[in-house]
């Protein structure tokens, strides 16, 4: 099995599925090896992708600061999978990096033949929207107090 | 006086976080929710408390504020019929990120966080479609926020009240789908 897999299968939340379960998460995905200062995606181009950190670091640039992910298992770019718009936000990586790739027409798919895998990419979906919207709500207390924003992270 | 009665799986099939459910998952998630009643005034959760559940208002009012360090509280919103509240909290765990009060009598109904996750492992079929509309609601949030930042940021002469309006028209329209 390529690296890239073998990283995530150990790392929630791929680590519970079955192997039938993960064999079908593989074949709607690939593997992309990115060198230090690749461009994932540029804010406001069109984006039907999202990655999947497997290992390295990447670097998102919000207007205010630079979030920088490295867990292995973390979804980037996760809204490009639910509906279609722009990239929100630049990401580039920061090291070597090796990312999974998803696209949206295999994700929705997924959702249809692999409940389950769907599940799990969805609820990590959903806690990095969440995540990003409690910084976002941060950011809008503190431009509503005084007009200034502090980057997350 | 007249009362209108709401026909409560026509009402879940309304709002968007259940749209994907068909009438019988609608039963069984009527079952698990509480139906529950309260006065004007009631406080439904203090911004940063730990989270219990989500409500759904079928009738009433409430408001949505929030604050900052040691500034004042900030009105956000207020949320009327078919609203849901608190959802954001069950999917990370997180505190409670405002302070949601009644301004009328509410109808409504609670859905704990223990019920949630019992149907998250008993029917996860059932769970999906449920996960599917909140990723999809939070990635329609996030949006309005990025673009309520954005607008901020070009103006920043708004005061916060002038936020009043739009930031209500832009979540009632998120939570209403």
């Amino acid at each position: 099995m390529h690296r890239a897999y073998n990283i995530i299968r150990q790392t929630p939340p791929f680590s519970p599925l079955s192997e039938d379960e993960f064999t079908a998460f593989k074949r709607c995905t690939s593997t992309c090896n990115l060198s230090e200062h690749t461009l994932l995606c540029q804010s406001g181009d069109d984006s039907d992708t999202a990655f999947i950190l497997a290992e390295g670091k990447v670097v998102e640039l919000w207007a205010d600061g630079v979030v920088t992910h490295q867990k292995p298992g973390t979804i980037l770019q996760p809204s490009a999978l639910l509906s279609e718009e722009s990239c929100a936000h630049t990401l580039v990586a920061r090291t070597d990096t090796e990312v999974i790739k998803i696209g949206r027409k295999a994700f929705l798919k997924m959702l249809q033949k692999q409940q389950l895998v769907a599940y799990v990419l969805l609820e990590e979906i959903a806690k990095e929207l969440a995540h990003q919207i409690r910084d976002l709500n941060r950011c809008l207390n503190q431009l509503l107090q005084d007009n200034h924003c502090e980057p997350r992270g | 006086m007249n009362m209108v009665t709401v026909n409560p799986i026509e009402f879940f099939k309304e709002i968007s976080l259940f749209a994907g459910l068909d009438e019988s998952e609608i039963l069984e998630l009527l079952r698990e929710a509480e139906q529950v009643f309260y006065p004007a005034g009631h406080s439904f959760f203090e911004q940063g408390a730990d989270p219990d559940g989500l409500y759904v208002i079928e009738r009433g009012e409430v408001s949505v504020r929030i604050k900052a360090g040691d500034g004042p509280e900030i009105l956000l919103a207020h949320l009327g019929n078919g609203s849901v509240i608190g959802e954001m909290a069950l999917i990370d765990g997180g505190p409670r990120s405002a302070t949601v009060t009644a301004l009328s009598p509410i109808e409504g109904y609670f859905l704990s966080k223990e019920k949630i996750e019992e149907m998250r492992t008993n029917r996860p079929s059932y769970a999906y479609k449920i996960i599917l509309q909140l990723a999809r609601t939070l990635n329609e949030r996030r949006q309005i926020l990025e673009h309520q930042i954005k607008r901020l940021r070009e103006e920043p002469e708004r005061r916060p009240h002038v936020w009043g309006d739009p930031t209500r028209e832009l979540i009632a329209r998120v939570r209403k789908g």
